[in-house]
């Protein structure tokens, strides 16, 4: 195309082109059904409107134009792009407008499907127990200490006044281990915190200890690992009626406000007095009174009751043994079973299922 | 025994609240009551079978009287004239079976006869149950007294008061406020018979507090009668003949054991109690030969030992059907003796349970004498010879100063003095006022009072521990210091949850050959004494064996994937140390394929679990962690040789990672690549207790710019390495490098690898312009083939 030849004519035409061409390649598309999409729309604005498209590149000729038509022109030119404009805009709405309500009247996603994982792992069943058991105690005021798991005869049983020779130690058979001079062992209760803390730290003290402990002992309801958690609390003052205050609040948080206690005196040789503690059985729900519910409970053994703790005043014999005075301090301590209110908790027949670790079990928690 | 009238189940839950739980009731003979004696009148052939018989029995004793026909199993028929017992129509046995009226083979039976197996009174299952003394027609159970409730008793062992069923009587009667029965005189047919004299010596006085010896001659020795074998066999008691079944009806009944000798062998007329001597031996009872060694107690005569003092009689002087003469020994001996004998030669008895928790060093007379009036009654008899009663050290008597305002402020309750007072003499306690104190003697039988808390206990006990108030106490707290190990226990559990792993515990005592090959070498495993067996014999030394174990066990059970991780302690001896050395760490075990569908894809591997440890530490730390190829495998010989690493964090090394040994796994049977971590807990646990809140970042104000750089280097470069070389080239603009690819094959030289890192590039005063960020770039670039010979990709 030469310079200077063009004529304010010849573009007026060649808009004219454009703004048909557009037009008509619009209706050929839209002619087309639901085979195009966003894309082909605009490809065909490129074609026509686009930088590289046919309006651009008569707008370049512009400059040949007398400057005295080009005002015009331009204007007129501005007008076509314009409606191009407008039109592409407009196509382009009904467009997402039709394939909105294609897909608002479409196939349903099969949300049965499988979600995709995020995987979560359960904490263990006895971390659960313990959690909710350490925090009750916590909002009670104690705080939580630890030992060791292999300690001294000394500590596990002679601090705590078993005697020597006593059948009280048939209780709790030991295993010991090979360490310096044999009396070395795997802690049998956590008792042994207890002593722990008094040698370290003065009164008052107000502490749990959860752990595990060793027993020779195997079978359906004992494993030679187990929890417990020890309690301690010793100030001046402290009753054997405090004790049953805390244990019925720890009851009524850990089990519920219906459930009632019972403590029978036992023999613990650490404490004096001592005595175990039943609660209601949670299982044929005794506080609701079907007698008849509670004769037939296997759990309980109709019984309405079941034993979940040992406690009692701390004996003389230990304040004398960690350097308390017993005319100045008085204190209670109490050992609970974390196994067995697990395996209340989730109905866990075996107490086996717990040191397995069967990921078949892990899972269910 | 007590005229307390109280019905089983009040009765059990009375001696439950007194402390003496009651773990079972049974009744007994409850379904017995239409059994009645018949008398036997002939037998005939049963027509259809050679097993059975027909027996005519008849429930009068007139001539004449109506008969009926019971078809009969039992392989003898009592001859004509003993008395059977008979079930009839609506008995119940002790094994649930209802009896009615039916054929057996043809022939209808209205009835049973039974053996004493089949009624619960005994052992004997073939033969036909024969009652002397009785009636026909009489019910059983009114002569034999065969309907019964068995309490079991579940006793502490400070109460060896109540291991007799006098002792419980008396402790209930104080527990219901019921008069407690005076314990009668024995009286006896006819005075004593002097009879050759006997010396009865103490040699060991302070093993043997009291012993007490009395004779009776000319007894019969047989079966004991119906109603004490039928009580024996519901106490659990063997019947072997009357005198020995007294020695066992009066152990149960007094709770103080007694044993008898046949007079005739004790030689040389005397007893001695005494040590035994080195290499001495004795056959008990139970035909066993026991090696005796100085700690233990005999009772011997001129020659031998004759009975293994409070454990177990001797077979020599053993009752016997030839016995005519017996000699009834009631002693107190030193109960931590008895236990050591005991305990060493497994020897656990009625009377060593007994004697090893205390016997009433004042009832040997009384018990003597109830032994010999019994034996007179069942086995006939006189009384022969003096009743011995020697003393050796004798227990002193214990006086307890006793506060009773004390004992409230413990208990939390207000016992008046009177109802104090009242209880402790009901006990059997002497109590004497002393001041605004009072002293408090307790009876020879509670062995187990001897402070006042013990006091203090017996006060509540009788009162009733439901009694005491619940009182909330006002808890004077500690410094929550305390607390903060516990709390970063459970925040690292969390975590590891949170992450997609559920957590295991396992036990802490593990097989010794799993467990070497994962102790680090230079460390020693600590190993049990008594293990319970060979499989649990060692404490672990790292959280492999336990998760290993988690693994084989999925393995067995066909689950074919998991994660897993336990929190637990692992222990290590340590030599002249008061106690081996104990650490806390955690595990992590990967087995088989990640998530399942949809999104599983390929196997767990290394990179999971450093994925895992990464964000564990980053997130309880707030700080990076790096995981180092080792310069030595040597300390981790249970992993794979090329595919492992070690944890550093903060420059302390605090773990390792990788899979386990492929050998190692193989030869135990497992398939896959079991992928392990584990992590040294108390170091991490340190650093969380030093409040490591992150200070705060300002939040960036300018756009950052990216850009991608991908480039092929040798084998032998890491990761780690490029990522370092291009911080350290990357100027003070460039804020992170993430790797997004790694390729190998195809178009990438062999033994090389193509990384693929995003640069992102910041200032903090102002947008980075393209220019800028480009000449950076191809600084990098350019240092990266100079100094890593990295070839760049484009």
């Amino acid at each position: 195309m030469g310079s200077a030849v063009i004529s304010a004519e010849h573009i007026r035409a060649e808009l004219g082109r454009i703004r048909d061409g557009f037009s008509a390649d619009l209706e050929d598309l839209q002619a087309a059904g639901r085979t195009w999409d966003e894309q082909h729309l605009r490809r065909v604005r490129a074609k026509w409107a686009g930088p590289q498209g046919e309006l651009t590149r008569l707008l370049k000729n512009l400059r040949h134009l007398p400057k005295g038509e080009r005002p015009l022109v331009g204007k007129l030119a501005n007008e076509v792009k314009h409606q191009v404009e407008q039109r592409f805009d407009g196509a382009l709405q009904r467009l997402r407008e039709q394939n909105l309500l294609h897909e608002l009247e479409g196939p349903r996603l099969d949300v049965t499907l499988p979600g995709r994982s995020h995987p979560v792992g359960a904490a263990h069943p006895l971390t659960l127990v313990l959690r909710d058991v350490v925090r009750i105690f916590q909002g009670l005021g104690f705080s939580v200490v630890d030992g060791p798991q292999v300690d001294t005869h000394e500590n596990n049983f002679d601090k705590l006044g078993f005697p020597p020779d006593h059948p009280a130690t048939d209780m709790q058979d030991s295993f010991f281990v090979r360490h310096g001079d044999g009396r070395t062992l795997l802690r049998t209760h956590t008792s042994t915190v207890q002593v722990r803390h008094m040698l370290t730290h003065s009164p008052p003290v107000a502490v749990v200890a959860p752990g595990a402990v060793f027993r020779r002992d195997d079978d359906l309801t004992h494993s030679p690992m187990f929890f417990q958690l020890e309690g301690l609390l010793v100030d001046e003052g402290v009753s054997f009626a405090h004790l049953k205050g805390v244990l019925l609040r720890f009851v009524h948080e850990y089990f519920g406000k219906d459930v009632g206690i019972r403590l029978r005196p036992s023999y613990f040789p650490f404490v004096e007095p001592g005595a175990e503690m039943d609660v209601h059985c949670m299982f044929c729900e005794p506080w609701l009174g079907d007698k008849e519910r509670t004769r037939a409970c296997r759990v309980c053994k109709g019984t309405g009751w079941i034993e979940v703790l040992g406690c009692g005043m701390v004996h003389p014999v230990v304040f004398r043994s960690v350097g308390y005075d017993p005319d100045r301090v008085t204190g209670f301590a109490f050992g609970m079973g974390i196994d067995r209110l697990a395996m209340l908790r989730y109905g866990i027949g075996d107490i086996r299922l717990l040191y397995e670790s069967d990921v078949r079990f892990l899972s269910q928690f | 025994m007590t005229g307390l009238s109280l019905d089983p189940g009040a009765m059990a839950e009375c001696l439950t609240a007194g402390g003496m739980e009651v773990e079972q009731v049974t009744a007994f003979g409850a379904g017995l009551a239409p059994v009645v004696a018949a008398r036997v009148v002939g037998v005939d052939a049963h027509p259809n079978s050679n097993q059975l018989r027909l027996v005519t029995v008849t429930l009068g004793e007139e001539p004449g009287s109506p008969t009926q026909r019971i078809v009969c199993g039992a392989p003898l028929i009592p001859v004509p004239g003993s008395h059977v017992a008979l079930a009839q129509p609506g008995t119940v046995l002790p094994s649930g079976v209802t009896i009615e009226a039916r054929e057996v083979a043809g022939v209808r039976s209205p009835g049973m006869l039974c053996t004493e197996a089949e009624l619960g009174v005994g052992e004997n299952t073939t033969n036909l149950l024969e009652l002397p003394d009785i009636t026909a027609g009489e019910s059983i159970t009114a002569v034999c007294g065969v309907r019964d409730h068995i309490l079991e008793l579940g006793l502490t062992p400070n109460r060896p008061d109540a291991l007799g069923h006098r002792g419980v009587a008396r402790d209930l009667c104080v527990l219901c406020d019921h008069p407690i029965p005076a314990e009668a005189p024995h009286t006896y047919a006819d005075p004593p018979v002097e009879a050759s004299p006997m010396k009865v010596i103490i040699s060991a006085p302070g093993l043997c507090s009291r012993y007490t010896a009395g004779g009776i001659t000319e007894v019969t020795v047989g079966p004991s009668p119906f109603w004490m074998r039928v009580r024996l066999h519901r106490l659990g008691q063997r019947a072997i003949c009357n005198v020995v079944d007294v020695t066992n009806w009066v152990l149960l009944e007094e709770g103080h054991p007694v044993h008898a000798f046949d007079f005739h062998r004790i030689d040389g007329g005397r007893l001695v109690v005494r040590r035994a001597e080195k290499g001495e031996s004795l056959v008990t009872l139970d035909d066993e030969e026991r090696p005796l060694e100085p700690d233990d107690l005999v009772i011997a005569d001129a020659h031998r030992a004759q009975a293994l003092a409070g454990i177990m009689g001797g077979a020599h002087s053993e009752v016997n059907r030839e016995t005519t003469r017996v000699l009834v020994e009631c002693a107190r001996f030193h109960p931590a003796a008895i236990r050591r004998t005991a305990k060493r030669l497994g020897l656990h008895t009625d009377a060593s349970h007994r004697f090893e928790r205390g016997m009433d060093h004042h009832a040997t007379v009384r018990v003597m004498e109830r032994t010999r009036s019994l034996i007179q009654q069942v086995a006939g008899g006189h009384l022969a010879g003096p009743v011995y009663d020697l003393f050796g050290e004798v227990p002193a008597e214990r006086t307890i100063a006793f506060s009773l305002p004390r004992a409230n402020a413990l208990l939390g309750v207000q016992i008046e003095p009177p109802r104090a007072v009242h209880i402790l003499e009901r006990l059997g306690c002497a109590v004497t006022p002393q001041g605004r104190h009072m002293n408090v003697t307790p009876p020879g039988f509670r062995p187990d009072l001897t402070i006042a808390e013990d006091l203090a206990e017996e006060l509540v006990r009788v009162v009733g521990y439901d009694r005491v108030p619940a009182t909330l106490p006002t808890v004077r707290r500690e410094t929550g210091e305390v607390s903060r190990g516990a709390l970063a226990v459970s925040h690292i559990k969390e975590v590891l949850c949170a992450m997609g792993l559920h957590e295991a515990i396992t036990h802490a005592f593990v097989h010794p050959e799993v467990n070497r090959r994962a102790t680090p070498p230079g460390r020693e495993a600590v190993r049990l004494e008594n293990p319970i067996s060979e499989e649990r014999s060692e404490l672990r030394t790292s959280m492999v064996p336990g998760l290993l174990s988690v693994v084989e066990r999925a393995h067995h059970h066909r689950v074919g994937s998991l994660a897993v991780y336990e929190y637990g302690r692992v222990f290590f001896g340590a030599p002249g140390q008061e106690l081996p050395s104990e650490e806390e760490h955690v595990g992590i075990m990967l087995w088989g394929q990640r998530t399942p569908f949809p999104d599983g894809v390929g196997d767990h591997d290394v990179l999971d679990v450093k994925g895992m440890v990464t964000s564990l530490i980053r997130r309880l730390l707030f700080t990076e962690v790096r995981v180092r190829v080792p310069e030595h495998v040597a300390p981790w010989p249970w992993l794979h040789p090329k595919r492992l690493g070690e944890i550093v964090v903060r420059g302390t090394t605090v773990g390792h990672l990788g899979e386990l040994h492929p050998r190692w796994v193989e030869q135990r049977g497992l398939t896959g690549r079991p992928i392990f971590a584990q992590l040294h807990a108390d170091p991490l646990k340190a650093w969380m207790n030093e409040r490591p809140t992150p200070n705060l970042r300002p939040l960036p104000r300018f756009p950052a710019s990216e850009r991608d750089v991908a480039l092929v280097v040798p084998n032998s470069i890491t990761c780690a390495q490029v990522k370092g070389f291009i911080k350290e080239h990357g100027g003070d603009e460039l804020e992170n490098v993430s790797l997004f690819d790694v390729y190998q094959g195809d178009s990438i030289p062999e033994n090389h690898t193509s990384l693929a890192f995003r640069l992102t590039f910041r200032r903090d005063d102002g947008t980075l312009t393209d220019k800028r960020v480009d000449a950076v770039t191809r600084s990098v670039c350019e240092a990266l083939k100079t100094g890593l010979g990295a070839s760049i990709r484009q």
